[in-house]
């Protein structure tokens, strides 16, 4: 009962004692929304190239049906396009993440949204991950591993590297964190 | 088997000792036999598929035997010769704290494995080892890198001491301060307790209620043809021609309607006998001990196997009764453990005790979890939106597309018999909400679900690794969530319950796991 009176779950950064369904979410970097926002722009915008390239061209002549389904392609792509990057943007303002004394909680989905809670004690090893154009944007993705295996990889997406880093460590320097490893 | 408690378990020297002092070792002789069998279970693994054209060249096969002789002679020579090899190259060297094995014939390997990080340990006892008392020692890590190692033919005296001490340093590793308040009652702890004898009728029973006759069936699957035109012979013999009992012009419709039946009915008697003695080839003397914290399996009738799981690794229990296992008031309780990436494993991973009744179950479930209140609990239901979502969302469009489609194609008594179907579907759907359930007190969840029959789980707060709230848009305007609970050997999600209540559920285990600070595993 002792080790009940001494418990505490102060989320970090706020000050009240914080019930999961009331937690103060932060938001992604802004940068991690433009990013995809530029990326998906750039797969359009390329897609959209090979089939004007493919329409203008004069060196062969498209059979009936290819043609029919090339100009089909010229209005539909852009319009995939666009509605992709609206539905991206609202998806990724959905997309927050917070930290408690002990545990990790990311929340995402415009529809159906999920709140996925990782108990750092549970953590077995971290990852710090950065595609190329992620370190370009100076973003970071954190990945949790626990025993829940591969399918329940907890991760963060879209964190300025300072963030991500220091979040690491947050987990790291949690002084329950990692004892299973040393089993 | 009956005398493994009684064995004294005498110190092995080697394990005092300094790996570099250490000297490697085979094993018994016998182990030549075990990997022989290896072999040739890799050659017919391989050659699988040769198999039929095997079988329709047999009749060329006959004509020149020699050559057929001749065949068999070399495969079987290649196997000894690769069975002699592995067996000399098959080293071990035990020191203090870890096993090294060095094996290979071509390719070499090399594994150490220190004791502390061994997480199971099995005794397999083929049906050759068995007049020497020999057995193989296979030794699981579990966890992110896979190792395994096996002891091949150690004898039994050996294995025993050497699991022991195995277990007595993961015991030290593991727990220093608990090894302290055991220490006062060792006595009493090294004797292996019996908690669970499954007798044969116990096991028929089983066999009964679990069919596991589609497993026979997919391997006789290629000699199905055969197997008909062979039994249509032996059936002309006794005197029943099938063409002609089951021929309308010469037989009423009725008569051929109850051969029909009884033909089924044989045929699923025929089925539920393979299965009877498929239940009984695998759980044959069966036992479950208790001993330090261990629980210790054993069965079979050909290749005994002995199953040990530290009580700490168990991530929940689950007490399954299918419709079968209604009527027969049977359970089969199954004590699950960490599965990781190896879902091939999955069911060496656990230790299921087949065919118990409802007194038994509860008393296993009392021994691992004593505070349990499984039975004093009144179970919470989950909203009747579940039924909605899934009648709308799949079996309405099914249920008005098919039977229309097939009246329209001509066919209208298939499109009344596709409502028969239809109807179980939906009767699925409704059973599927009925079962769902969910309890929890200050340690435990308790979970129901099932269609006809029910299967309950019984899990710690503290061994969650993760907790998931899910809400789409129409179930947050219904005050609606489901929470998914992570756990080492799966997870487990409860469906359409009440926002508040699912908050609370996940918030309370959250509060339980990291206030405890107890370990996982």
């Amino acid at each position: 009962m002792t080790e009940q009176s001494s418990f505490t779950n102060l989320q970090i950064n706020s000050e009240q004692l914080a019930p999961l369904a009331t937690l103060q979410l932060e938001p992604l970097a802004r940068s991690y929304r433009l990013l995809r926002q530029g990326v998906n722009a750039a797969v359009f915008t390329l897609l959209l190239l090979m089939v004007v390239l493919l329409w203008w061209q004069p060196w062969w002549a498209l059979p009936a049906n290819v043609l029919q389904l090339v100009e089909h392609a010229l209005w539909l792509l852009p319009l995939v396009g666009l509605l992709r990057a609206l539905f991206c943007w609202q998806a990724d303002k959905c997309k927050h993440f917070a930290l408690r004394e002990h545990d990790i909680s990311y929340s995402s989905g415009i529809f159906f949204r999920n709140i996925i809670t990782q108990p750092v004690v549970r953590v077995q090893h971290i990852e710090l991950k950065q595609g190329p154009l992620e370190r370009k944007a100076g973003l970071a993705r954190l990945q949790l591993f626990s025993a829940g295996g591969a399918l329940h990889t907890f991760e963060i997406p879209g964190l300025l590297l300072a963030q991500a880093q220091q979040i690491r460590q947050f987990v790291l320097q949690h002084k329950d964190a990692l004892q299973d490893e040393q089993q | 088997m009956s005398n493994n408690s009684e064995l004294a378990t005498e110190p092995l020297p080697q394990l005092s000792q300094p790996s570099a002092q250490a000297q490697w070792q085979r094993v018994s002789a016998i182990g030549i036999l075990y990997f022989a069998l290896g072999v040739l279970r890799f050659f017919l693994g391989q050659f699988v598929y040769l198999i039929p054209p095997f079988i329709l060249l047999f009749n060329r096969i006959k004509e020149n035997p020699a050559v057929a002789l001749g065949l068999v002679i070399g495969v079987l020579l290649l196997v000894s010769v690769s069975a002699l090899l592995k067996f000399y190259y098959f080293q071990y060297r035990l020191s203090a704290g870890t096993v090294e094995i060095r094996s290979g014939v071509l390719s070499k390997k090399y594994l150490n494995l220190p004791f502390s990080r061994i997480q199971n340990i099995k005794l397999e006892q083929p049906l050759f080892y068995r007049p020497g008392d020999f057995v193989c020692l296979q030794l699981d890590t579990a966890g992110s890198v896979k190792q395994e190692a096996r002891l091949v033919a150690l004898r039994r005296p050996f294995a025993e001491a050497l699991k022991q001490h195995i277990l007595d340093v993961r015991e030290v590793d593991a727990a220093p301060i608990t090894r302290h308040h055991q220490a006062t009652d060792t006595s009493n702890a090294n004797a292996e307790q019996l908690l669970n004898r499954r007798s044969l009728a116990d096991l028929v029973i089983h066999g009964i209620s679990n069919n596991r006759i589609w497993l026979f069936l997919g391997v006789a699957a290629p000699f199905y043809n055969q197997l008909a035109d062979k039994l249509l012979q032996l059936l002309l013999l006794a005197g029943i021609d099938l063409a002609v009992m089951f021929d309308p012009a010469q037989q009423s419709w009725l008569l051929i309607g109850l051969y029909a039946l009884s033909l089924t009915l044989f045929m699923m008697l025929l089925f539920t006998l393979f299965s009877v003695l498929g239940s009984v080839l695998s759980f044959y003397g069966f036992t479950l001990h208790k001993k330090q914290g261990n629980y210790i399996r054993r069965s079979g009738l050909l290749t005994r196997h002995e199953v040990g799981m530290k009580l700490s690794r168990l991530q929940w229990v689950a007490l399954k009764r299918d419709w079968l296992d209604m009527l027969l008031g049977r359970v089969n309780l199954s004590f699950e453990q960490i599965n990781g990436q190896q879902q091939q494993f999955a069911s060496n991973q656990k230790i299921m005790v087949p065919s118990v009744t409802p007194t038994e179950a509860q008393q296993l479930l009392d021994d691992a979890y004593p505070d349990n209140q499984l039975n004093q609990l009144a179970f919470a239901q989950i909203s009747r939106r579940f039924i909605w979502r899934y009648l709308l969302l799949y079996w309405l469009p099914v249920a008005l597309i098919v039977p229309a489609w097939l009246w329209q194609q001509q066919y209208q008594v298939l499109a009344l018999f596709s409502l028969l179907p239809l109807a179980f579907w939906a009767l699925l759907i409704v059973m599927r909400w009925y079962r769902y359930g969910y309890a929890q007190d200050n340690h435990y969840y308790y979970i129901r679900r099932g269609y006809f029959g029910v299967d309950y789980y019984c899990l710690a707060k503290y061994k969650l690794q993760q907790v998931q709230f899910k809400q789409s848009w129409l179930m947050r305007r219904s005050g609606l969530c489901s929470v998914k609970l992570v756990l080492a050997c799966g997870t487990l999600e409860i469906p359409f319950m009440a926002q508040t209540a699912g908050s609370t559920l996940l918030e309370q285990g959250l509060y339980q796991l990291q206030s405890s600070k107890k370990a996982w595993m």
